[in-house]
């Protein structure tokens, strides 16, 4: 039996201020790359009777291509259906069911291609529920079903949480975003050993199982989305803030959730789920001399592969400012500045972090100053995430309580942008900023969950040893540096301008007027 | 139960090992149940090295963790949305408090806070509230004067109170709903949905004209009176009616030493009237129609859970954990989503008040047409409960995840150690359940949980909130 009291005694011996550190970000993290490519990143917690384990794998919506948007979140979601050793009864009798599936796919796609210019999508985006076929393909997918439907007799829901919540594992999660895919789990930490034979398993053995019913989660979790208010007018932002890169896209269209096959999820697992393409990240009560043999029993085995494609497009420099009117009946008035700005591995980036903050305090006080109500909602996000290794934006959004305002909200918004880049905001501001970025970090750093998904996700992004010059950087930053970055980023040809209002005086209602010419059968 | 008891029965090892195209090595595939894990099953130990208690008979615990340089203190204090005579008194205090202490006013403390990075957040239940502080450590001592300032000295003052009854403010911001469609009406259109909403919808029904009603009325907010919310504060914010958690990078004597400079001399007036709360007796299965102009049906099942003996919370615990208990590998999320991709989630949720009832609901949501779909699997899987019992490996599965995964997890750092000893220590007057809690679990039978389900459960006095097209 393992006692809290062990935790305790050791902590209550050391007295406050006696930890010598170098750096108030100090992160004393090792590394070790195996032969294959792997990367075992530790950070020690020798009193934490847990262990946070995470493993990522470079690749996310980056890789997908148009048509299939979404593609690496399904992924994610058919990598939790079971291997050969867990998820079945037999996988020896199922085995063949599967490769029938397989088989039977590769006939429809083959269906597909022959009869494209048949069932080629002609119409707009009110037809887009037309789902045309032919008699073939729409018997060879009965032909799938059924085979699915044979293998389900075999099937051993759940197992790949099963075992690791039987044996203490939490906060079991995976997420997919643009440049990563990660799986989670925080288990005690004499059974890390789990993590590794579950993990290594999952990522070369994964049978893609109940493809369909996965599909249509896919369209639950978009559903999800699409009923945040928000959802369609940052949409549209990005895509009007982006104008070729991948990381602007959303998770998936409608139309592209029936576009996933087998074939292409299994080409994206061939080709990224491979060690060199991989990290493995512990935080907790783990010793790094233990833990490179361990993890060398479950993924030394595997060979290195060819080296996975990089994404290599290039967000071209904007030549002129860009302005978007969104109009919604539900959706706050509200006005918005966005600003190209620079990856993670970029040495500006950091400082971002800072003037978005100082930003943020400026700009509640210059809407109180002008009598305006309304909030500010400051942040870096593009669709879920916020820090990128590609270039993204930063975004300055002003929620109003009266459309009236919005001219008024502008004028604010843009003259206080202006001020951070001609005058130096105070050492007072500079310094709250600061400290509230340090307290932010450590109260991550607290968590040993959300710390390793920080080091994995830098290591995704740009590199691991990048995290703590990161973190200096942003302490370091002065009131010069913020002016040089407003004077460089934040100026008007790099600047897109979103407004929403309520609907147009005297408009005509877009859909009534699309049903009303598309006739019959438009629409869902 | 011990686990090396169990996993025998589980039968014999599965040992594969394939053959990997890789000269010389193979991948390991031996069945997790034969990993050799069986040793560790997580357990307290002496937890009187924690407590403290000042002069005035104000209990805490303290945990040093000098993982990062922060400090956070927390208050866990006996009173709650339940425990005022009238509707809106204890969220009024809720809003003062968030408001700090009246001596520094609302702008001074909103900067001081800024300035020493600190954070705020208040918790209130029915019968509970939670304030917890936290605080760079080398704000400690000025952190500490705020913290018990916002405690003690709540500001309430008409400036307050107007903010609390505008529009949009924290008072006023109750929405007032339409009355739903019943049986198979479709109900008033909302202007918004949300499974949260659902939830909302629920408990304004289930608590409708209890002690435990959180919604606050336009005639609430008018009524509502400072004296009311003085008198509140006076009778349930006194030191022997709360538990202080401290934790964070200190040394034990000089944060103790803080803790009595700021609240020992805090006098004890008289001891608050804790009531009790009445049970609720729901009348036969109704259900609650609204339409919402969105892609997904949100659907709240459940009905209210009584007052539960703490001995008695791990079978219901156990219980929950196999029909719904908020995981990837529960019955409802592998019969919804695994099997028939119907919904992105379904889950049961037990909600347990101190002095009075709470409630049980199932939550789950999903696109118009499977909604009846939803609703006769959670009906379904509820009767499995009742009439079967459960499999050995699923009450393996359960007790492993509630000891050495939940229960382990809330002792995770010195933070979660502190808040655990006191948020049961204010909750029970003694933290006997909690150490007892790992061997309650162990001892729980398949036989047990089918008795909580038939106790806990009852699929004839269901409220559906059903909100959707």
């Amino acid at each position: 039996m393992l006692v809290i009291v062990v935790l305790a005694a050791s902590l209550s011996l050391t007295q406050p201020g006696t930890a010598q550190q170098p750096s108030p970000f100090d992160l004393p993290i090792q590394e070790h790359v195996y032969p294959n490519g792997l990367r075992l990143l530790v950070l020690e917690r020798r009193d934490d009777l847990r262990v946070a384990a995470k493993i990522f794998t470079d690749m996310g919506g980056l890789n997908e291509v148009p048509g299939e948007l979404g593609a690496a979140h399904y992924l994610e979601h058919l990598m939790f259906k079971g291997t050969r050793t867990l998820g079945t009864t037999d996988w020896d009798a199922e085995a063949p069911l599967v490769e029938r599936i397989n088989t039977t796919e590769a006939k429809l796609i083959a269906e597909l291609n022959r009869a494209r210019n048949d069932i080629q999508e002609r119409g707009v985006f009110h037809d887009y529920s037309h789902a045309r076929s032919t008699p073939r393909a729409d018997s060879l997918r009965a032909e799938i079903a059924a085979l699915d439907s044979a293998v389900s007799q075999f099937r051993d829901h759940g197992a790949m949480m099963r075992w690791y919540q039987a044996f203490g594992g939490t906060r079991l999660t995976a997420s997919t975003e643009q440049e990563y895919m990660k799986f989670d789990i925080n288990l005690p930490r004499s059974r890390v050993a789990l993590f590794l034979r579950v993990e290594a398993d999952r990522m070369r053995n994964s049978v893609f199982r109940e493809f369909d019913q996965e599909r249509m989660i896919l369209v639950e979790q978009r559903y999800g989305d699409l009923n945040r208010l928000t959802t369609p007018y940052y949409e549209q932002m990005n895509a009007v803030v982006g104008v070729v890169h991948p990381v602007f896209w959303p998770e998936g269209f409608a139309t592209d959730f029936s576009q996933y096959t087998r074939k292409f999820q299994r080409e994206l697992y061939d080709r990224y789920f491979v060690p060199n393409n991989t990290t493995i990240v512990l935080v907790g009560g783990v010793r790094f001399e233990a833990m490179v043999p361990l993890v060398d029993e479950y993924f030394g085995w595997m060979p290195r592969a060819p080296e996975p494609p990089r994404v290599q497009v290039v967000e071209p420099e904007p030549a002129a400012e860009r302005r978007l009117i969104f109009r919604s009946s539900d959706l706050a008035p509200r006005v918005e500045a966005r600003f190209l700005m620079p990856g993670v591995g970029h040495p500006d980036r950091p400082l971002f972090d800072v003037i978005l903050a100082v930003a943020e305090s400026m700009l509640k006080d210059a809407l109180a100053a002008a009598g305006i109500e309304g909030r500010v909602n400051a942040n870096t996000r593009v669709v879920h995430t916020t820090r990128f290794g590609v270039p993204a934006s930063l975004n300055l959004e002003l929620i109003l309580r009266d459309e009236a305002d919005v001219e008024a909200a502008e004028t604010v918004l843009l003259a206080t942008i202006n001020h951070l880049a001609t005058s130096p905001v105070t050492e007072e501001l500079l310094g709250i900023v600061k400290g509230q970025l340090k307290a932010d970090w450590y109260r991550t750093a607290l968590n040993a969950d959300r710390l390793a998904f920080e080091i994995g996700h830098f290591e995704t992004m740009d590199s691991w040893r990048a995290l703590q010059p990161y973190l200096e950087a942003r302490d370091a930053a002065s009131a010069r540096d913020l002016m040089r970055l407003a004077r460089r980023y934040l100026v008007a040809e790099n600047r897109t301008i979103g407004v929403v209002l309520g609907p147009e005086q005297g408009s005509v209602d877009a859909t009534s007027a699309a049903g009303a010419g598309a006739g019959a059968g438009a629409g869902r | 139960m011990k686990l090396v008891a169990v996993a025998p029965r589980l039968g014999l090892a599965l040992v594969f090992v394939l053959i990997a195209p890789f000269p010389g090595r193979a991948q390991v595939f031996h069945h997790p149940r034969d990993m050799g894990f069986g040793d560790s099953r997580f357990g307290i130990g002496n937890t009187a090295m924690f407590r403290f208690q000042l002069e005035n008979g104000l209990p805490g615990f303290v945990v040093p963790d000098l993982t990062v340089p922060l400090i956070q203190l927390t208050a866990f204090v006996r009173a709650g949305r339940g425990d005022d005579d009238h509707q809106g008194v204890a969220e009024m205090l809720v809003a003062a408090m968030r408001r700090g202490p009246c001596w520094m006013g609302a702008s001074g403390f909103r900067q001081a806070m800024n300035r020493m990075a600190a954070t705020l957040e208040i918790h209130m239940t029915a019968d509970l509230t939670e304030i917890s502080f936290n605080v760079p450590a080398e704000h400690a001592e000025q952190g500490m004067r705020v913290f018990s300032g916002i405690i003690r000295e709540p500001c309430l003052d008409r400036e307050g109170l107007e903010a609390f009854r505008r529009p949009g403010g924290e008072g006023g911001g109750t929405p007032a709903f339409p009355p739903p469609g019943t049986g198979n009406e479709p109900g008033p259109l909302l202007r918004d949905g949300s499974l949260q909403l659902a939830v909302d919808l629920f408990h304004a029904k289930l608590f409708e004209g209890h002690r435990y009603d959180d919604v606050i009325t336009e005639q609430d907010l008018t009524d509502l009176a400072l004296d009311d919310v003085e008198d509140f504060h006076r009778e349930f914010f006194t030191p022997t009616n709360m538990v202080l958690a401290v934790s964070g990078a200190f040394e034990r004597r000089r944060i103790l030493q803080q803790v009595d400079q700021r609240f020992a001399d805090w006098e004890e007036r008289r001891p608050p009237r804790l009531r009790n709360a009445s049970r609720i007796e729901t009348p036969p299965r109704q259900t609650l129609r609204y339409r919402a102009g969105k892609l997904q049906t949100w659907i709240v099942i459940g009905h209210e859970l009584p007052r539960v003996n703490p001995r008695d919370i791990p079978v219901l615990q156990v219980m929950n954990y196999i029909l719904g208990g908020g995981h990837f590998d529960t019955r409802l999320f592998r019969e919804v989503r695994d099997k028939r991709g119907l919904a992105n989630d379904a889950s049961g949720f037990l909600e347990f008040n101190v002095r009075g009832p709470g409630s049980y609901t199932f939550r789950t949501y999903g696109r118009h047409e499977v909604a009846q779909q939803l609703i006769d699997i959670i009906y379904a899987e509820i009767d499995r409960m009742q009439n079967e019992l459960v499999s050995e490996e699923e009450l393996f599965v359960a007790k492993g995840a509630l000891i050495d995964g939940d229960f382990a997890m809330r002792f995770e750092n010195g933070v979660t150690t502190a808040r655990t000893l006191a948020e049961e220590f204010v909750r029970y007057g003694t933290l006997d359940h909690l150490i007892r809690y790992p061997d309650r679990v162990d001892d729980v039978s398949a036989e047990d949980v089918r008795r909580a389900a038939q106790r806990y459960l009852d699929p004839e006095r269901m409220v559906e909130v059903i909100m959707g097209r």
